[in-house]
């Protein structure tokens, strides 16, 4: 019964969605303000039964219900409740699911939030929000159905246990939350183009969408990094992998357009642009979930046979198409005044930023579908692993450090070279002293080399932001410096809080740099437990195996304990696991992070990672095979993506500055329009 | 694990790395080279190339040998020659293209001339008075709300 609620929810849902979408487009070309609640009601509607199929689909989950094909695939009676929860999204159409219902719940906020403001813009909005959802409602009905039931087996398959993990449970919805968030900047984009109010407005009213959806983006790639890193075994969290990237790209363009409206906002400068970046944006999403699942990247003829391909590409060619018809049909109304006062401004660096944050995303682009045009133009697949990655993309990470220093610090309109010399000569001198140090203590590379010393330039220029601005307070406002600090960051929430996500991204940097370029690895083969391994001052011994029975598994665990100058620092477990109903055996690894010093000598191992892989075992005897990874520095990329997050949330903070500067942009758009009148 | 052993040359062991870093395993793990997979079936490939080399095998040999069993698609990456080499080089050309396009308009905009401002009558005259009296309201509307 519950089954069939969820079903017929589902088919109304895309009614309602249609509606939602022919009376906001009425209301749109009309004005009719009827039309415009009727489409908002519409958006309600939508919400509430998509919602009910999520809840038939959890319920169906929960009770083992195995009947619904999709609950035979991916759980099972023994599977613990929290992955028989998060099994909504471990498979193709409960993500589809998850993705519209969280576009529901999106599309319900983002028109309740606007009921009373934008007027104009808000029929448009609500006709292509409903479009999407439009979209996904008729995949998910005719093309994949999340509730589609057959003959129920005893007990149904389970979730791949490599899914079985806390941060695989919060990685795919929140990366979702990114994805499904650029739809509603791209609606505002297009509602502007569509509406012809093609000011600041649609970028204003979205500057806190566009920061949440990126910073769900982000966060959602950290978190799958993280799952890959403790659950994979390989030692490693970023292989650019097809998924990895196809999440990576419209967080690079996203970050682009960040940065790009703030341009249209002070200098009324890149509105094409700023179009562009948001149609790219949300393609680029619609294209990630396109790629992982219509298997075009396993063979160009697996994409029909899919099923999905064919769909996802004939909405993928709509949405960009349309809204770059779109954009070329309203150019006209898009002219501004591009002027640039010198050449050495904060404007320029901007443009470099985006010209590489873009370029970055392409060449990602062009790497990830490369095997798809070698085969199409030689008949052969290849694959692209990650040393085709890091040398076409590493250069032009290196210049975007560089710059992320430089922007936020660089004058507007015109940089003179006194106060390009106090901004910019001491964090020169300091990095180049680091780096020099450096290379004296033995780092001979030279991509850490300069990933560091741009590192430490960027916290030398940030930091000095956050110096200056205290001190001319402290100035004028007779404050100690730590108010004033204080008074100047939450009175400039949003500069400073992007401040502090440059500073998270440099953390993050220097924990990718580290762990790539010194990263260390040992191995030892057939050792009995009863036996130590000494490495890289570490001694690990390996004290003794057993065996757990589980419900789902059956483990083979590794006692062992790692010391270092005589001292214990941890009894490290790992696991070989056996799944009843998988082939392989999977592996649980250890790791022992060094978050504090425990000596002197040991600061520059601080964010350090001992990872222990077990590669075999034998469970009677307990004769094991096991590699250890040391990790430099790994743990200053968690700590950065923190930062980010804290950044990022101080950024969004209400600022009663910024609703000012909106209601002004609004009464004059109503002014003009009056005067046009 | 059966890498490479102590016990091994010098020459075993580089070319132990060089294969098993350059072959993807395809035992279904997420694009791991057979050097870092954690699966069984790696640890019996990199067996199986160990006692390959230490047999007189070459590294070159191996490879076209996995290439011929499994496809070109079983390297980690496709070697840098014909049709590939477009993906070799290709984006960071168009990246530096893209450069010098933004650093020619970057160039355009800066020449050009600031638009003077809108003509107004001199202050003094009865329509600048009004003017100014209506700009000197609208500013102080302005930072008054800026103020709340």
């Amino acid at each position: 019964m519950i089954v069939l609620i969820g079903q017929y929810a589902l088919l109304l849902a895309v009614l309602t969605a249609l509606w939602g979408m022919v009376a906001g487009a009425l209301a749109g070309i009309s004005g009719s303000d009827g039309l415009v609640a009727s489409s908002r009601r519409a958006i309600c509607a939508t919400f509430a039964l998509v919602t009910t199929t999520v809840l038939a689909l959890e319920h169906s989950l929960l009770t083992d219900q195995f009947g619904v094909l999709y609950v035979a695939q991916n759980s099972h009676r023994t599977q613990p409740i929290p992955y028989k929860i998060s099994a909504l999204w471990s498979g193709q159409a409960g993500s589809l699911l998850l993705w519209a219902w969280i576009l529901s719940l999106f599309a319900l906020a983002a028109v309740l939030i606007n009921r009373r403001r934008n007027r104009p813009l808000m029929p448009w909005v609500q006709a292509v929000l409903s479009g999407i959802q439009v979209f996904f409602g008729y995949v998910l009905v005719l093309v994949t159905p999340p509730l589609a039931v057959g003959i129920a087996p005893a007990d149904g398959v389970g979730m791949n246990p490599l899914l079985q993990n806390y941060w695989m449970m919060i990685h795919p919805p929140t990366l979702y939350l990114g994805y499904v968030g650029v739809a509603v900047p791209f609606a505002f984009g297009m509602a502007a183009l569509l509406s012809r109010q093609t000011g600041d407005v649609w970028i204003r009213t979205t500057r806190r969408w566009t920061i949440f959806a990126w910073l769900c983006l982000g966060t959602g790639i950290l978190l799958g990094s993280y799952w890959a890193y403790i659950e994979l075994g390989w030692g490693g969290y970023w292989a650019w992998d097809p998924v990895e990237n196809a999440s990576f790209m419209p967080w690079l363009t996203a970050t682009a357009f960040l940065h790009s409206v703030i341009l249209q906002e002070q200098k009324r400068m890149l509105k094409v642009w700023n179009a562009v970046l948001v149609i790219l944006t949300f393609s680029l999403a619609i294209f990630g979930t396109f790629l992982t699942r219509s298997g075009v990247l396993n063979s160009v003829h697996a994409f029909t046979g899919s099923g999905l391909g064919p769909h996802f590409g004939v909405f993928l060619a709509v949405l960009v198409l349309g809204s770059l018809g779109l954009l070329i049909w309203r150019l006209p109304d898009l002219r501004s005044e591009h002027r640039l006062d010198s050449l050495i401004s904060r404007e320029s660096s901007f443009l470099l930023n985006n010209l590489i944050f873009v370029g970055i995303a392409f060449a990602v682009f062009v790497l990830t579908t490369w095997p798809i045009w070698s085969e199409l133009a030689t008949g052969r697949n290849v694959s692209m692993g990650v040393p085709i990655f890091n040398r076409v993309t590493i250069p032009w990470f290196l210049v975007l450090i560089a710059l992320s220093g430089v922007g936020p610090v660089i004058a507007w309109r015109r940089a003179s070279l006194r106060s390009l010399k106090n901004a910019f000569l001491g964090p020169v001198i300091i990095a180049a002293a680091v780096a020099a140090g450096l290379a004296a203590a033995g780092v001979r590379q030279v991509y850490p080399l300069l990933f560091y010393f741009c590192s430490v330039f960027v916290f030398g220029t940030v930091l000095g932001e956050f110096w200056r601005g205290a001190r001319a307070r402290q100035a004028t406002a007779s404050e100690s410096f730590s108010t004033a600090l204080g008074r100047l960051v939450w009175r400039n929430k949003r500069r400073y809080g992007g401040y502090v996500v440059h500073l998270g991204i440099i953390l993050c940097v220097i924990g990718i740099a580290g762990s790539s370029a010194y990263k260390r690895e040992f191995t030892w083969e057939s050792v009995r437990p009863g036996t130590t391994m000494d490495f890289d001052g570490f001694r690990l011994t390996y004290d003794r195996h057993r065996i757990e029975t589980m419900p789902e598994h059956q483990s083979v665990v590794m006692e062992t304990t790692l010391t270092r100058n005589g001292r214990t620092l941890a009894v490290m477990t790992p696991e070989r696991r056996s799944f009843q109903r998988v082939d392989n055996p999977t592996t649980e690894v250890a790791i022992y992070s060094m978050i504090l010093p425990r000596s002197v000598r040991d600061l520059a191992r601080v964010g350090e990672d001992v990872y222990l892989v077990p590669v075999s075992v034998d469970e009677r005897s307990g004769l094991a095979s096991f590699k250890v990874m040391v990790n430099p520095f790994v743990n200053w990329l968690w700590l950065g993506g923190v930062v980010n997050i804290l950044g990022t949330l101080l950024a969004v903070l209400p600022d009663r500055r910024e609703r000012a500067m909106l209601a002004l942009t609004l009464e004059e758009n109503e002014e003009n329009k009056a005067a046009v009148a | 694990m059966p890498a490479a052993s102590p016990d091994d040359s010098p020459e075993v062991r580089k070319g132990y790395e060089t294969v098993a870093g350059e072959v993807l395993c395809w035992c279904g793990c997420s694009r791991q080279t057979i050097y870092e997979c954690t699966c069984g079936m790696a640890h019996e490939v990199r067996g199986q190339i160990e006692s390959d080399l230490s047999a007189g095998r070459t590294p070159e040999e191996l490879l076209a040998a996995l290439v011929g069993e499994h496809g070109e698609a079983v390297r980690v990456v496709p070697p840098n020659r014909g049709f590939n080499r477009l993906a070799w080089a290709g984006p960071g050309a168009a990246i530096l293209l893209a450069g010098a396009g933004v650093a020619w308009i970057l160039i355009v905009w800066s020449k050009r001339q600031p638009v003077p401002p809108p003509l107004r009558p001199l202050p003094g005259g009865p329509a600048g008075e009004e003017a100014e009296e209506e700009y000197r309201r609208r500013l102080a509307s302005d930072l008054s709300r800026l103020k709340r």
